[in-house]
C-alpha cells in the first residue's frame, strides 16, 4: 500500500485525495490532456461484478499517442460469467496469475491524474473505476466525456433509444480503422479515434472546450437511467 | 497497437522494415483527425520534425492556391521537409474528413532507417483525373517536358551552404543550379542537404561546392514527358536539368511534377479501387485493368514496371474486397491473406490468376468459418474479373488455409524433412508469398519458411526441384527440342523460359533467407552473396526480361484482339533476331543450371 500512498499523496488525516482533472475545463479540448479508458468486466452488475482487464491511452495536443498505451489484467474475486467470457475471451485460467485490483487502480490513477476521462458509454467505466478507486482509498472526481453521448448529439446514434450504440458500428460507420475488438487496449484505441472524429465534427458548429464536451456528455447520457448495455 | 503495425507493414516504404523497426514505428504513431478543409501542413511553416501517413480519407497538396495532387490511404507526406530541414514548400489540407498517422523522425528512431526509401513521385492521383477531365494518357505523355520546367535559383560555387538553403527555401523550390566558370553546371537538391548536411558531414558555413553534383543529368526540353519520367526513375534522381538545343540550362524538371501530371493511369484505377463502396463499383474499377496494361505498353513503359504496377492494383483490389466482404463473411478470427506466385513477386501479367492462401490466429475449429468466408471472397473476386488459381492454390482449400500454429509446425517439418509428397511444391509456393491483410500475422508463415533450422536434405532437395524446370534444349526454325516430347513445334514461354529463371531466383531467396523482391532483385542478391557470379546473375536477368516482355507483348495483342492470350509461340512466328536471342537465353540458363548442379551437389553432399 505504500506505493499507492506515495502515488496519491494521501494527507496525514488519511482523507482520500481526488484525482484532479478540473483545471482544464475551459481549455479547447485539443489543449487539454485526456485519458481514454476501456474496461472488460465479469458482468454489468455494479454491486457484484469486477474489472478483469483495463486499457487506456492518452490524447495530447489533439492526437492519440500510441506510446502511452497501458493495458493489464486483473484477478477478479468472483467467477467470470460465461456471457462475458464470450465477449472478451478472457477465461478464468488467463486471469489466475494476474495481479490484484490495487495494481490496476495504481495504473489508472497514474493515467487519469490531471487528465479528463473519456470512454464509450462512460457511465460504465466511471462507475467501475469509481468503485475500484474507493476500495483503495481514492476518489474518482473529474470531468467525463462519453463518446456514445457525443454520437447521439451529432445524430450518429438514435436519440431516446434505450441502448448504447456499439463502438465498432460507430467507428466503422464513419470510416475509422478498428483496433482489436473486445480487448481493453484495442477498444480504448478505437474509442480514442472515435473521440477525435466526434469532437472535431462538433468543432464545426462551435469550437469545443472540455466543459462543452462534458456538458454534451451529461445531457445525452443514458447512464442515469441505467439502460441495458449491449456489448 | 496491432492496427498500427499491420497498417504500416502493408505500406511502402514501411513494409521494407524488419519486425523490430516496425514495432518501434508503430509504437511511435500519433493519430490525428482533420475535418474537411482543415490545414494539416501550412506552406512555409517551420521545417517539420515528423512526417504523415494518410490512414483514411484524403488530403490535397496545394501549390500557391492551386490543388496539384490528392493523396489517399497509405500515402506519405511531409517527408521532404523532414528530410531536407527546409520549410514545407507546399501546403497540405484535408480534402475530406481524414485520419492521419504522424511519425517522428525515423533517422533517430529506427535501427535501420536506410531501409525506408521514400518515393518522391506520388503513388497517388488527382481525383479529377478519375472523371477523365483531361485528355488521353498517351497524348499527355508525349507532350514535351518543357511544359514542366521550373526556373530555380542559381548561385556561385563559393556561396555558403546556409545561404543556398535560404535561397532555395525563399524561392519555394527544392534545388538550386550552381554555375561554374567552365560553363558545366552543377545541382544541389534538398536530398543533398538531407544526406550530407543533416548527417553533419558538411557544415552550414562551408561552400556549397562541397554538396554539388556535377556534371548534371540533363534532358532536352523537347523530350517527351514519359521519356523524362522514366529517365528519372531509372537513375533514381528526383530532378533533371532541362537544357535548350545549345545545352544552356533552362531550369529544373521535378519528378513530382511529371508524376502528378502525366504518368499515372494505373493509379487512376487504384484510386477507383480504393474508393469502391460496393462490389459493383470494385468490379468496374478492376475491369479497367487490361486497358491500362495496353496503354502503359503503348506509352513505352518498361514491361517489368508494368508488372509491378498491375500487381499494386490487384493488391488493392483484394484488400478492398476483404474490407467490403468483412461485413457479410466474417471468419470470426484474425486472419491474414497471402498472395502467392507472380503476384507476390510483383511480376504479374494481365491474365495472371490470383493465387492466395490464408493463415488465422486460432484453432482448427475456426477452419470452416475461415474457408467459407474465403470462398465468398474468391467468388466476389471472380465477379470483378480477376480469376482464382486454376491449379487450386486458393485460400478456401484445406492445403492453403491453416491456423498459424499448424502453418508453423508444417513448415518446420518440411524444412527438416522434405521427403513427403508435395512438400517442395508447398515450400516453393510459400517462398513466393506476401501478406496483403493483417500483415504482421501473415509474415510469420514466411519467417518459419526462412528460419535458420533448415536441413541439408531440404536445401539439396530444393535445388534438385529448382533445376528440374529446364529450358528447351534448342529450336531450329519451327522445330522445338524439349526435354520432354510434348508440344513439339511450339514453345511454352512460361514453362520453358520464365519458370527456370524464377525458380533460380526463388532458390537464391530461400538459401539466403531473404525472399523479398522480384526475380531480378533476388538474382542480383544471389550474385552479391556469392551464390551466382555477377555474369550469371545478369545473364539470367536479361533472359527473364526478354521472356517476360515477349509474354506481355502477346497478352497486349490478345487484349486488343479480344482473344485469350497464349503462352505458346511458334518459333517461326518470331523474327530471326528475337529467335536468336531467345536461343542464347535458353543456353545461358542451361549453363547456369549445369554449373549449380555439379558444384552444389558437391558442396551439399
Amino acid at each position: 500500500m505504500s506505493l499507492l500512498r506515495r502515488l496519491t499523496g494521501r494527507g496525514p488525516g488519511g482523507r482520500p485525495r481526488a484525482i484532479p482533472g478540473w483545471d482544464s475545463l475551459d481549455l479547447p479540448w485539443r489543449d487539454a490532456e485526456l485519458a481514454v479508458v476501456d474496461l472488460e468486466l465479469t458482468g454489468l452488475d455494479l454491486k457484484r461484478d469486477e474489472i478483469v482487464s483495463y486499457g487506456g491511452v492518452v490524447v495530447r495536443g489533439g492526437r492519440v499517442v500510441a506510446s502511452t498505451v497501458v493495458y493489464g489484467l486483473v484477478r477478479p474475486r468472483i467467477p467470470v460469467s460465461a456471457e462475458s467470457i464470450a465477449i472478451h475471451a478472457l477465461r478464468p485460467a488467463d486471469l489466475e496469475d494476474a495481479p490484484g485490483l490495487d495494481v490496476c487502480v495504481e495504473a489508472l490513477a497514474d493515467l487519469l491524474t490531471g487528465r479528463v476521462l473519456v470512454a464509450h458509454a462512460a457511465w460504465v467505466e466511471r462507475a467501475f473505476i469509481g468503485r475500484a478507486f474507493a476500495e483503495c482509498g481514492l476518489r474518482l472526481d473529474g470531468p467525463v466525456v462519453d463518446t456514445a453521448a457525443l454520437a447521439r448529439e451529432l445524430g450518429l446514434a438514435p436519440r431516446g433509444a434505450e441502448t448504447e450504440p456499439s463502438l465498432e458500428g460507430l467507428a466503422s460507420g464513419i470510416g475509422l480503422p478498428l483496433h482489436t475488438t473486445h480487448h481493453a487496449a484495442g477498444d480504448a484505441l478505437t474509442t480514442a479515434g472515435l473521440f477525435l472524429a466526434l469532437a472535431s465534427r462538433l468543432d464545426r458548429t462551435e469550437p469545443q472546450t472540455v466543459r462543452s464536451l462534458t456538458n454534451v456528455s451529461h445531457r445525452q447520457s443514458l447512464g442515469a437511467q441505467r439502460r441495458p448495455f449491449p456489448f | 497497437m496491432k492496427e498500427f503495425l499491420n497498417f504500416l507493414a502493408g505500406q511502402d516504404p514501411y513494409a521494407a522494415l524488419d519486425g523490430d523497426d516496425l514495432e518501434r514505428l508503430a509504437h511511435a504513431v500519433e493519430a490525428e483527425y482533420f475535418t474537411a478543409g482543415t490545414t494539416v501542413v501550412a506552406e512555409g511553416a517551420e521545417p517539420l520534425d515528423h512526417l504523415w501517413v494518410v490512414r483514411t480519407g484524403a488530403v490535397e497538396v496545394v501549390d500557391r492556391g492551386r490543388v496539384v495532387d490528392l493523396l489517399g490511404p497509405g500515402d506519405t507526406f511531409g517527408h521532404v521537409s523532414l528530410l531536407s530541414g527546409l520549410p514545407p514548400a507546399l501546403a497540405v489540407r484535408a480534402a475530406e474528413d481524414t485520419l492521419c498517422y504522424r511519425l517522428p523522425d525515423h533517422r533517430t528512431l529506427l535501427a535501420h532507417p536506410e531501409r525506408l526509401r521514400f518515393a518522391f513521385y506520388g503513388t497517388d492521383v488527382r481525383r479529377d483525373r478519375l472523371t477523365g477531365a483531361d485528355g488521353g494518357f498517351a497524348d499527355r505523355a508525349h507532350a514535351p517536358v518543357s511544359r514542366y520546367v521550373r526556373p530555380v535559383p542559381r548561385c556561385a560555387p563559393d556561396l555558403p551552404v546556409r545561404e543556398v538553403a535560404a535561397l532555395i527555401s525563399d524561392s519555394g523550390q527544392s534545388c538550386a543550379l550552381v554555375d561554374y566558370p567552365d560553363g558545366v553546371a552543377g545541382i544541389v537538391t534538398d536530398n543533398d542537404f538531407r544526406r550530407r548536411v543533416g548527417s553533419g558531414e558538411v557544415g552550414v558555413d562551408e561552400p556549397v561546392d562541397r554538396l554539388v553534383t556535377r556534371p548534371v543529368l540533363t534532358v532536352n526540353a523537347s523530350t517527351p514527358v514519359a521519356t523524362a519520367f522514366l529517365q528519372m526513375v531509372e537513375h533514381g534522381v528526383h530532378h533533371l536539368v532541362a537544357v535548350d538545343r545549345t545545352g544552356r540550362p533552362l531550369g529544373v524538371v521535378r519528378v513530382v511534377d511529371l508524376a502528378s501530371a502525366e504518368v499515372r493511369d494505373p493509379l487512376v484505377v487504384r484510386a477507383a479501387v480504393d474508393s469502391a463502396s460496393d462490389l459493383a463499383a470494385l468490379g468496374d474499377a478492376c475491369r479497367l485493368l487490361p486497358a491500362t496494361a495496353v496503354e502503359l505498353w503503348d506509352t513505352g513503359v518498361p514491361p517489368e514496371r508494368i508488372g509491378g504496377l498491375l500487381a499494386a492494383v490487384v493488391d488493392s483490389a483484394l484488400r478492398r474486397l476483404l474490407h467490403l466482404d468483412s461485413a457479410v463473411a466474417d471468419p470470426g478470427v484474425p486472419a491474414s491473406w497471402l498472395v502467392l506466385g507472380s503476384l507476390a513477386r510483383r511480376e504479374v501479367l494481365p491474365s495472371s490468376d490470383v493465387d492466395t492462401a490464408v493463415v488465422w490466429d486460432g484453432g482448427e475449429e475456426a477452419a470452416d468459418a475461415v474457408r467459407s468466408a474465403a470462398s465468398r471472397v474468391l467468388d466476389d473476386l471472380e465477379s470483378c474479373g480477376l480469376q482464382r488459381c486454376a491449379d487450386g492454390a486458393n485460400a478456401n482449400t484445406p492445403t492453403f488455409s491453416r491456423p498459424l500454429a499448424r502453418w508453423r509446425s508444417d513448415v518446420a517439418g518440411i524444412v527438416k524433412d522434405p521427403s513427403a509428397e508435395g512438400s517442395l511444391l508447398l515450400a516453393t509456393m510459400l517462398a513466393d508469398s506476401r501478406p496483403v491483410s493483417e500483415a504482421a500475422l501473415g509474415r510469420e508463415v514466411l519467417d518459419a519458411m526462412v528460419a535458420p533450422a533448415r536441413s541439408p536434405q531440404f536445401l539439396h532437395a530444393l535445388l534438385e526441384y529448382t533445376l528440374a524446370a529446364r529450358p528447351p534444349t534448342g529450336f531450329v526454325r519451327d522445330f522445338v527440342v524439349e526435354h520432354s516430347g510434348e508440344h513439339r513445334g511450339q514453345l511454352n514461354l512460361k514453362r520453358g523460359g520464365l519458370r527456370p529463371v524464377t525458380s533460380l531466383g526463388r532458390w537464391v531467396g530461400v538459401v539466403t533467407g531473404d525472399v523479398r523482391g522480384t526475380t531480378p532483385e533476388r538474382l542480383r542478391r544471389g550474385a552479391a552473396d556469392g551464390l551466382l557470379t555477377t555474369d550469371e546473375a545478369e545473364t539470367l536477368v536479361g533472359a527473364y526480361h526478354q521472356v517476360y516482355a515477349l509474354l506481355l507483348a502477346e497478352e497486349v495483342e490478345a487484349i486488343r484482339a479480344g482473344r485469350p492470350a497464349s503462352t505458346y509461340v511458334a518459333p517461326g512466328d518470331l523474327d530471326s533476331l528475337t529467335r536468336r536471342h531467345l536461343r542464347e537465353s535458353f543456353r545461358a540458363i542451361g549453363h547456369v543450371q549445369e554449373r549449380l548442379e555439379s558444384e552444389w551437389q558437391r558442396r551439399l553432399g
